[in-house]
């Protein structure tokens, strides 16, 4: 029964959105100038691929929520995309699946798509490998061109599917280069660039050559990519250009990189870019190096301009950058510490907090050097300010003793705590023989760790 | 906005409201509330003194940052911080102090992280200016542990070595980073601030380790960014980084000067004025640097005297023109000018610059310093000692108050000489030895064949060959085993060359002195460890002096004779009742007797009194006591005497730390007077560990100075070796002002747990007048 509405729904709207999917631009404005949803839903689409420019965020979702309110499959899956990559909002993924769902379900291929590639690689949601492959497949069956792309990706690297160079690249080349999709293009390129595999062959030549391909039907990454080229041959103009050009494109990464350049390189800037709000509108889209970067602009202000510098401003970037990464490990190492070294610290706008600091270190003790550091840091603080008793002074040398563990367990060769620094922090308190050999004792019963409270 | 690029992205920003008020990084405070506060605290100081302008920081000051954002408070500490280096602080020193030091301790007190370490280098500058040593290593400490504990070290002693920094004077490590990497370019300020602070405490190598290191690093972050001019901060960065260079120059430059080393201290100066740099901070390092160097070029005979002088002079006047620099720099050179023309055998020429400058109102107290120091050499120079003494006596005083050992060195040498010329040998046999022992105390060795010399040349007025000879052939050793640069070497070796003086008449000796001490001495040694007591005999006359000791007590026993010292046993088996020995003590000499209790075993309590009977002169006695031992303890002081003042010198009050356990590595120690009194601590290699200059136990008083804190908590300390279980200290001790009817005690303090327990009293008693 459900089928039967669904294959019923579907009719309907496709008969509603099917024309303007043959439009011309022209022809689509003509009918969005009337007030056509359908039309305006179809140019939202193609901006938001990249076939019309320029990008106008804020139509781009306004079209695709009226879209979606009116049960538009095309809008549905659109809509998600908006949330997904920030198009004219805040990154938002609460809504993303649930969109994704029904535009899936109304049989929107590109929806269909996104939906089976999600499942693929458990974006969002749990991974369903087999689900997945069914809807990229359906999606293909569809017409998508990126799930056609998509398909061949998978064969050509044996993600889930039997591997078959010759036959993926073949399929790409004659998605790339016979029908046109940027999405193929790419793949293309990161294969001749060697992205796939570690120590993969590769072809600058032909990399180029897809990247141009991609890049000029504005596929973002591949903009990306070709102002990376750029800056290899220490082309910054070049590069800044090709950044531009993915940042009108709603590149998260774009924003990222040029506001990074442009954060010490003056001469890559054009009147009115500001590339501090560069690192900001690459946060709000969901580029996690953005919110990384921006934590540490607060943290400390390149060169020697100190003034806005404001550490709860960085601490909240960090936060939230530790909450939204948790895969980065090396970055959450040093995030982390900067995030423990503030509190610590305090100034620049934030208070000192040391208990904050426990709080953020007390999860991490059973791996992360710098949580069981500043533990120990604070505990055996001059000012013993969470409690001065003997087993407080103990505790703080065991997380001493333990961040030293951990550095070794992480084989560093030179201990980041060196014997001098035990020295001093120990004679601070006038920690006995027997009361360090406490301590050790206490690590080698494997405190500190995230469910012993660390205090006494 | 043109850029259409530019309008997406900024336009989302706009359109996302939280993201409004994004930072314009810029370093001028704006924030006008912050800025007008700072200008009211400004004129209360102005109208009613230092005191209510840091009442009105601490309140209105306090409340304001606390309750301001991240920019409010950076724009008011901005704000005050620059008005009292450049603004209201400029005019007034004490200002200027007492606002950075509020700044300071606030910004570390209540966590304004970024403050604190800006301040640092700040407040430790304004300390030095004000001569507060100790004060300005304890901020260098704060920071070094604080650092520290974060995983990076500052400690140029525990950095690695590659190499040397000048091959001609292999002395001088060249410092490395290797694996240290957490080190930041930030931190590098820190090592020149630590390369001021060890010089002028005489730690000459460390402190030069420390500027190597620093200018090798400023070089090459100047080099890396000359070579990338696109970069927003390479300027800025190439700027601070010139200034860092040329103080770090300067202050290579002064360790040479401290360690009598023209020929490469003026290496550092060439190459100081010879760098060009658009950059104008340490603009007077520069132009101080080429002055020094052309003063240096016409000693070492580079130069002829027009030509120094001409070029000094253009200094000078540069100097006075420049209104963001020393006012007192000009006679600074001025000063360098005198010494040519006395070199050039133009004294009255000299004397002219020398009067003109010493003429002047409203000069600094290090300028005072400088002129008399200046003028006491000349004179000491030209022959004419007259009028002398009292002037160096007085900038003795005030060395030793600034605990300023690298000047008290340069004033023993002029004292000494000038005691020479107004024959009086034996005092400055005195006194040279004294130069001798800071100058061993502090590891000057290439000054040391020098002042060994001359200790040989006094020996011979004296007309005591042997001790000549001696100290002669010592001097020769020195220089031998000394790696100096070939000049250098040919120079000091050319000055031994000349013959010793032949023995003088003149010697003008005061009455044979001598002065046994403590008088009385207790002894409780922790258990296990012997009873031990020190007791000095010394003679603070001109010549030799003889007599007799003669001890009594249970089982005395003079165990191996050692040169300088008598020893003996108590309640040994088989020792006697009474023992005598015959003694002679060269001028200025003094002999030890070290007593020490038979066996650890021994039980019960021990005594033995100690009289000095000198063939002329008066008697003298001393009592020592040792109890039993002390039971349960792991450390103390063991011991506590009574003496009696002495203002002729300054009396060596010995101590005996005793441990079971070295496992603390140091003991942190300090003395607590009952009255004001400098003290000061050497530890059992003799090396100055604290000076105290009023006695109060705390290190921030302008002089005071702790020169040995290895456990990095800003209080001296003394280090225990883990292959003994004891350990000789001295102290030495001289009263601000004396009570006679008020013995001044010393409470010796150690610091267990956090806590300070007196382990040990002392008592110096003063005589009657007359007596």
């Amino acid at each position: 029964m459900s089928r039967c509405l669904f294959v019923f729904i579907s009719l309907l709207m496709q008969l509603s959105g099917s024309d303007s999917q043959n439009l011309t631009v022209s022809e689509l404005r003509n009918r969005m100038s009337k007030d056509d949803l359908p039309a305006m839903v179809e140019m939202a689409h193609r901006q938001l691929i990249g076939e019309v420019m320029p990008f106008e965020q804020e139509f781009v979702l306004k079209a695709f929520t009226k879209g979606s309110e009116a049960g538009i499959a095309r809008a549905r899956s659109g809509l998600a995309d908006c949330h997904m990559w920030g198009v004219g909002m805040r990154r938002d993924t609460s809504q993303v699946m649930e969109l994704l769902e029904m535009a899936a379900e109304q049989g929107d291929p590109l929806g269909t798509y996104r939906l089976g590639w999600y499942c693929c690689h458990g974006v969002l949601l749990k991974q369903d490998f087999e689900r997945g492959l069914k809807l990229i497949r359906k999606a293909s069956g569809l017409g998508s061109l990126d799930a056609d792309a998509g398909l061949a990706r998978l064969t050509l690297t044996g993600y889930g599917v039997p591997k078959d160079e010759s036959a993926g690249l073949s399929q790409l080349r004659s998605l790339a280069e016979e029908r046109g999709s940027s999405q193929a293009a790419m793949i293309l390129a990161d294969f001749y660039r060697g992205k796939f595999a570690e120590g993969a062959k590769q072809d600058p030549v032909l990399a180029t050559k897809y990247l141009l391909m991609a890049g000029e039907k504005n596929h973002a990454g591949a903009l990306v990519a070709l102002g990376d080229l750029a800056m290899e041959k220490s082309d910054r103009q070049g590069a800044a250009n090709c950044y531009r050009k993915a940042i009108a494109r709603n590149s998260g990464e774009g924003m990222y990189k040029l506001g990074s350049m442009q954060m010490r390189d003056a001469s890559v800037r054009m009147e009115g870019e500001d590339w501090y709000q560069l690192l900001l509108a690459a946060d709000a889209v969901g580029h996690g190096p953005a919110t990384l970067k921006l934590a540490q602009v607060n943290y400390h202000a390149p060169g020697y301009t100190f003034r806005d510098l404001d550490w709860k401003k960085s601490a909240g970037f960090y936060e939230r950058w530790i909450a939204e990464n948790p895969g980065e490990w090396r970055d959450q190492y040093m995030a982390v510490e900067k995030l423990l070294e503030m509190y610590f610290e305090g100034g620049l706008g934030l208070d000192r907090d040391f208990n904050r600091c426990i709080v953020i270190a007390q999860p991490q003790l059973d791996y992360n050097v710098w949580a069981a550091a500043y533990a120990g840091r604070v505990l055996l603080h001059q000012d013993a300010p969470l409690g001065n008793t003997r087993e407080h002074f103990i505790r703080g040398y065991a997380c001493l003793l333990k961040s030293r563990v951990l550095w070794k367990m992480q084989q560093q060769k030179i201990y980041w705590l060196s014997d001098e620094a035990l020295f001093v922090l120990r004679s601070r308190h006038g920690m006995t023989r027997e009361e360090v050999a406490r301590a050790e004792e206490l690590v080698q019963q494997g405190f500190p760790n995230p469910r012993t409270p660390l205090l006494p | 906005m043109k850029n259409p690029v530019m309008m997406i992205a900024v336009g989302l920003c706009v359109c996302l409201g939280q993201l409004a008020g994004a930072p314009l990084f810029g370093n001028a405070p704006k924030d006008e509330a912050a800025i007008a506060l700072k200008e009211r605290i400004v004129a209360a100081y102005r109208s009613q003194g230092i005191e209510r302008g840091i009442q009105m920081l601490d309140a209105d000051g306090r409340a304001f940052i606390k309750g301001s954002g991240a920019t409010g408070k950076f724009d008011f500490f901005s704000a005050v911080v620059t008005d009292a280096a450049n603004g209201s602080g400029r005019e007034d020193l004490e200002w200027r102090l007492a606002v950075t030091e509020w700044c300071y301790n606030f910004s570390w007190a209540e966590g304004e992280g970024y403050w604190y370490r800006f301040l640092t280098p700040v407040m430790h500058e304004r300390y030095f200016e004000a001569g507060r040593y100790g004060a300005a290593r304890a901020v260098l400490d704060r920071e070094r542990t604080r650092k520290l504990e974060g995983g990076r070290e500052l400690d140029i002693a525990q950095l690695a070595t590659d190499g040397r920094v000048n091959a001609e004077f292999p002395a001088i490590a060249r410092k490395t980073l290797g694996g240290l990497e957490r080190i930041e370019t930030k931190d590098f300020p820190f090592f020149i601030s630590q390369a001021q602070q060890d010089l002028v405490e005489g730690k000459w190598r460390s402190g030069m380790e420390a500027a190597a290191l620093a200018s090798e690093h400023a070089m090459s972050t100047i080099k890396s960014f000359e070579a990338r001019p696109n970069l927003v901060d390479s300027k800025a960065m190439a700027s601070e980084m010139t200034a860092n260079w040329r103080r770090a120059k300067m202050l290579s430059a002064d360790g040479f000067r401290f360690l009598d080393l023209p020929e490469l201290e003026v290496q550092e100066l060439e190459e100081l004025s010879g760098f060009e740099h658009d950059e104008w901070k340490g603009w007077s390092d520069v132009m101080m640097g080429r002055s020094r160097a052309s003063q240096l070029t016409y000693i070492l005979g580079r130069e002829n005297r027009i030509e120094t002088i001409k070029s000094m002079e253009e200094i000078r006047q540069e100097f006075k023109k420049e209104r963001y620099t020393s006012k007192e720099d000009s006679d600074r050179v001025y000063l360098m000018i005198a010494d040519i023309h006395f070199r050039d055998g133009n004294a009255g020429r000299g004397w002219a610059v020398i009067d003109e400058i010493r003429n002047k109102a409203g000069q600094s107290r290090d300028m005072k310093f400088e002129v008399d120091r200046e003028w006491a050499r000349h004179r000491v120079n030209t022959g004419n000692p007259e009028w002398v003494e009292p002037v160096l006596i007085s900038l003795l005083t005030i060395a030793r108050e600034g605990g300023l050992k690298q000047r008290e060195i340069e004033l023993y040498e002029i004292y000494a000489r000038l005691l020479v010329a107004l024959g009086r040998y034996g005092d400055a046999l005195v006194i040279q030895k004294e130069l001798v022992r800071l100058l061993k105390s502090f590891d000057l060795f290439p000054r040391l064949p020098g002042a060994l010399y001359q200790l040989a040349a006094i020996h011979a007025l004296l007309g005591e060959g042997d001790r000549a000879d001696s100290a002669l052939k010592d001097a020769r050793r020195t220089l031998e085993i000394a790696e100096l640069p070939d000049a250098s070497r040919k120079r000091f070796g050319a000055a031994l060359n000349h013959p010793l003086p032949e023995p003088s008449n003149e010697n003008k000796a005061a009455d044979p002195i001598t002065d046994l001490q403590p008088m009385k001495s207790m002894t409780i040694p922790l258990e296990g460890l012997l009873a031990r007591g020190l007791f000095t005999l010394t003679n603070l006359s001109g010549r030799k002096v003889a007599g007799e000791l003669q001890f009594q007590g249970d089982g005395l026993v003079f165990r191996d004779p050692q040169e300088g010292i008598i020893s003996l046993n108590v309640s040994a088996p088989d020792g006697l009742k009474q023992l005598r020995r015959k003694v002679a003590i060269a001028a200025g000499d003094f002999l030890a007797i070290d007593l020490s209790r038979n066996s650890p075993l021994d039980a019960g309590v021990s005594q033995v009194s100690i009289r000095w009977q000198p063939d002329e002169g008066n008697p003298q006695s001393a009592e020592w006591t040792a109890e039993d031992a002390e039971v349960g303890i792991s450390f103390a002081i063991t011991d506590a005497g009574e003496y009696l003042d002495n203002p002729f010198y300054l009396i060596p009050v010995y101590h005996l730390l005793q441990y079971k356990d070295a496992f603390a590595e140091v003991a942190d120690i300090r003395v607590v007077a009952s009255a004001p009194a400098r003290v000061e601590l050497y530890d059992q290699d003799d090396e100055l560990v604290f000076v105290d200059v009023d006695g109060d136990g705390s290190f921030v008083s302008e002089g005071d100075m702790i020169s040995k804190d290895l456990n990095r908590n800003s209080l001296g300390d003394l280090t225990l070796d883990a292959a003994k279980q004891e350990m000789r200290f001295r102290l030495f001790v001289r009263p601000v002002t004396v009570d006679h009817q008020k013995p001044l005690s010393l409470d010796l303090q150690l610091l267990q747990q956090g806590e300070w327990v007196t382990h040990s009293t002392d008592r110096i008693v003063f005589p009657e007048k007359g007596e």
